[in-house]
């Protein structure tokens, strides 16, 4: 790693420049020392010692005097002093480099590039190549878009100066565009010295949201906060000062202000997502070396179970495992720890309800329904638990997840997520003849999938193609009785909708007829050790001689 | 990340607990030393009311009293008070006095001002002041008027203490004990001129104050054996001797009072407590009172009162003795 080296003939003046303050401030109190020296020296003997006597009581009047101003300035203005060292975050702790960053392979390659431009600034220049003067990272939370930063900072070699958008904005008016000042004073002064300085801005999106213009002025400070950023950007001249400004949001790139993200200020954009399959690989192990963890632990198996989850999820889970392992006195996180921590992350901690004997049957039935039918008929997902525990509202839960990432939905996944949400109910009544209102949600999320696939995603057989909820009065913000679909057409819409859900009930319950003795295998199953992991399950339908006989998976 | 900046200074030299440690060492130096060393003390006063006051005087020491001789020019002006002018000069002095005496390391109790008209050396002005007065006055641990009452200031012919014709002008040291003494007696005075509830005409011509050895008398008793006793003699004026004896007994513990109270504070005052018994003698009434010291405190705590000290039976008690006084 190359040491940042200040550039000769400006370390003395980029020296006061930087402690300007400290150094007025050790000047004057040296100089006061010496006066009060001088002034003492001139006294005679009894007065000076008469002096000097008092000098400890009066630094103790003069401490008790700065804490009671300290004590009223805090009750006065809130957090006012405490805000005064938390403006600027120093990176100088700040060690990541490359090799640290994993689980956003793109991403880091773009990154690299920048560092590289950074560094090549001479060349570039010699090219006529214009430098990047702003970076903004954008992608989910926990995706380690801060982390990406300060790798930047830590290859390229230069100061890194961070600090959060929503510390500029105080309720003073003016402190913000003020501090915004500051900032990029600060950061030009360390450019001058080093060569280049990194800005970092996260959350951007609190001083970054689309500027607002009404004649209350309510947003007045936001926007100017906004505009001294603005202005502080596109005021850079690359002659004087190489400052890089990163920007980091969780915001979609409409919620920011299109002046902000014009060429000249936040000009390259680098979209930090969710990791692969490869790259979650790559985080399990990262994160398990720095636990001590069981050997055995099948690190591709963690992977394919935790699809959609970030980089920050995946750490989680594994801190979450060896507090549970820790809890359970063993020495090492095993994967059943790991299991059990994404379980209570997805889906919430266990408490005991007490149900009747028959309540808890219904309960196995219902769960053994939704298992079934999703081993049977889904298409992309992959049962890793059945559990008659309640968690949150649930009485008992069929933890599911898809074997790989898909962006898009295909009809036959759809059709199967309203199967799976069917079962439940169709195997209540196909085992007691009734049914109870336990299947609510499981119609909320069938009802909801249907109605999508007719009316917005054209997947109906009866010739309708289009988003028709943009037609609806509630959509386009006026009311239903301007809407301009007309009774009939809602009418076959709906028994399009219906057909389909009628369709998937049947297939479920002919599925659940025939696979009557499988369904009874695992409600026992259920009923007796309460939950069953992914190994459990497969093993029973092996030794019932069962397979899937969904098709294979491929988006429509 | 922001490297910490290599500071182009050299910082080693300004290593800040170091040099913070030094200016306090310098700081406390700073005070270190008396600004007029005993062995310059005469030399450095004489000069110091030369240069700031212009006034030429002679300085001597004799034990642990300062004295200062101040010749004026005219002491008095023709309606014999001090001329204006000389008041000036003499608090240039007395303050001079008082600078150096506080910034010496020579071990001084008081000091004595006297100045002396050059054209009748006999008439002259004495100030006597304890010094540790003057610290306490500047610690704010003394009033003014306390302070005021504390010093001791007379005028006349040939008041003694110095004599102006020898060179060196000859100084008696200062006692403490005699200090008090004449203090009691001012105060006394003082107080009986304000006191308007004495009898209509009474005054008190002059008061008289002393402290005589134990050694110095044989016919004192068992109790004056350590130290000495405190005299105060005080004499009313002679047209009102007459009027001396209709003095009821309202009256007696009135003046009584007056001077015990007197005795205590100066006493307390000073935290002094080398004396045996002290003794009142009023025009009036033809016995001295006489008090130990133990009585003296027992009428501060307030355990015997005026009338109990007045009554002729105790009189008798040798010093007012202070066990046989409580189990009367």
């Amino acid at each position: 790693m190359p040491k940042p080296m200040p550039i000769k003939s400006h370390r003395f003046r980029m020296f006061f420049m930087m402690h300007r303050l400290k150094i007025i401030i050790i000047f004057s109190i040296l100089l006061l020392i010496v006066f009060s020296i001088w002034g003492l020296m001139s006294l005679e003997s009894f007065y000076r010692n008469m002096t000097l006597a008092q000098l400890p009581i009066s630094v103790i009047l003069s401490g008790i005097s700065a804490a009671v101003f300290v004590f009223m300035y805090l009750i006065g203005f809130g957090r006012g002093l405490a805000n005064v060292g938390k403006r600027t975050i120093k990176g100088s702790e700040v060690d990541v480099k490359w090799s640290d960053v994993i689980g956003m392979e793109e991403a880091k390659i773009e990154a690299m590039e920048v560092v590289s431009l950074m560094k090549d600034r001479a060349r570039l220049k010699k090219i006529g190549g214009k430098i990047v003067r702003g970076l903004l990272l954008v992608g989910p939370p926990g995706c380690g878009k801060t982390y990406l930063a300060k790798a930047i900072a830590t290859e390229a070699g230069i100061p890194f100066i961070a600090m959060a958008a929503s510390e500029f904005n105080e309720i003073f008016v003016g402190v913000g565009s003020s501090r915004v000042r500051k900032l990029f004073d600060k950061a030009r002064t360390l450019a001058y010295g080093y060569g280049a300085c990194v800005l970092f801005i996260d959350e951007l999106d609190a001083i970054g949201r689309s500027r607002t213009f009404n004649m209350f002025g309510g947003a007045q400070e936001t926007n100017t906060t906004q505009n001294q950023l603005l202005v502080e950007m596109d005021g850079l001249n690359e002659k004087d000062a190489n400052v890089i400004v990163i920007g980091a949001t969780n915001a979609a790139e409409g919620v920011l202000d299109a002046a902000l993200l014009r060429p000249g200020r936040f000009d390259r954009k680098i979209f930090v997502g969710r990791p692969n399959l490869e790259e979650r690989e790559k985080l399990f192990t990262y994160y398990l070396g720095k636990v001590k963890y069981d050997a055995t632990i099948d690190v591709g198996r963690l992977a394919r179970k935790s699809v959609y989850k970030s980089p920050a999820d995946i750490e989680n889970i594994i801190k979450e495992s060896a507090l549970i392992a820790t809890r359970k006195g063993k020495d090492i996180v095993e994967y059943k720890d790991l299991s059990e921590a994404m379980e209570r992350i997805d889906m919430g901690l266990k408490h005991r309800v007490h149900m009747t004997p028959e309540e808890r049957k219904i309960t196995a039935y219902h769960e053994s329904g939704h298992l079934v039918t999703l081993y049977f008929l889904h298409p992309t997902d992959d049962v890793f638990k059945a559990s008659i525990i309640a968690r949150g509202e649930a009485l008992g839960v069929v933890h599911h997840q898809p074997r790989e990432e898909w962006h898009t939905d295909s009809r036959d996944k759809l059709l199967a997520d309203i199967k799976v949400s069917l079962a439940g109910y169709v195997a209540e009544k196909l085992k007691f003849g009734v049914t109870s209102n336990g299947v609510a949600a499981d119609f909320r999320n069938a009802m909801a999938k249907a109605s999508a696939m007719v009316w917005q995603y054209g997947m109906g057989t009866n010739g309708f193609l289009g988003d028709y909820t943009l037609l609806t009065g509630f959509t386009t913000g006026r009311d239903s009785t301007n809407d301009l679909l007309s009774d009939q057409l809602k009418y076959e819409l709906n028994m399009e909708t219906n057909r389909i859900l009628q369709d998937c009930l049947k297939e479920v319950e002919g599925l659940l007829k025939k696979e009557e003795k499988i369904l009874d295998r695992f409600a026992n199953e259920l009923l007796q050790k309460e939950e069953l992991e992914y190994d459990e399950i497969e093993a029973i339908f092996v030794e019932c001689g069962k397979s899937r006989s969904f098709p294979s998976p491929s988006p429509s | 990340m922001r490297q910490k900046p290599v500071f182009p200074l050299p910082l080693s030299f300004l290593n800040m607990r170091r040099f913070f440690l030094f200016l306090g060492c310098i700081f406390f130096l700073a005070g270190c030393g008396p600004t007029y060393p005993k062995d310059k003390l005469i030399t450095s006063l004489t000069e110091l009311c030369k240069k700031e006051y212009g006034v030429d005087v002679s300085v001597q020491v004799v034990g642990k009293t300062l004295g200062v001789m101040v010749p004026l020019d005219k002491l008095l002006d023709s309606t014999l008070k001090l001329s204006p002018d000389v008041g000036d000069k003499l608090d240039g002095v007395i303050l001079a006095t008082s600078r150096v005496v506080l910034s010496t390391d020579h071990p001084l109790d008081f000091y004595v001002v006297v100045a002396q008209d050059k054209r009748i050396p006999g008439i002259e002005l004495h100030l006597t002041r304890y010094i540790q007065d003057i610290r306490r006055l500047n610690y704010g641990d003394l009033s003014r008027t306390e302070y005021t009452k504390r010093m001791l200031l007379d005028f006349g012919l040939g008041l003694g203490a110095f004599s102006g014709k020898e060179e060196p002008f000859h100084l008696e040291e200062v006692q403490m004990e005699q200090f008090l003494a004449t203090q009691i007696a001012r105060r006394m005075k003082t107080a009986f001129e304000e006191e308007p509830k004495l009898k209509e005409g009474l005054e008190i011509k002059s008061v008289h104050g002393k402290f005589i050895p134990h050694r110095e008398a044989s016919d004192w008793g068992s109790a004056d054996k350590r130290f000495g006793r405190f005299v105060v003699t005080l004499e009313a004026r002679e047209q009102f001797i007459g009027l001396l004896e209709t003095l009821g007994k309202e009256d007696e513990e009135k003046l009584l009072g007056i001077s015990l109270e007197i005795v205590l504070e100066v006493l307390q005052g000073y935290h002094f407590s080398a004396f045996d018994s002290v003794e009142i003698k009023f025009p009036f009434i033809d016995h001295p009172f006489v008090l130990g010291r133990d009585v003296l405190e027992l009428y501060r705590r307030k355990k015997v009162g005026l009338a109990e000290l007045l009554s002729p039976n105790n009189f008798n008690l040798p010093s007012y003795d202070a066990e046989l006084l409580l189990k009367k």
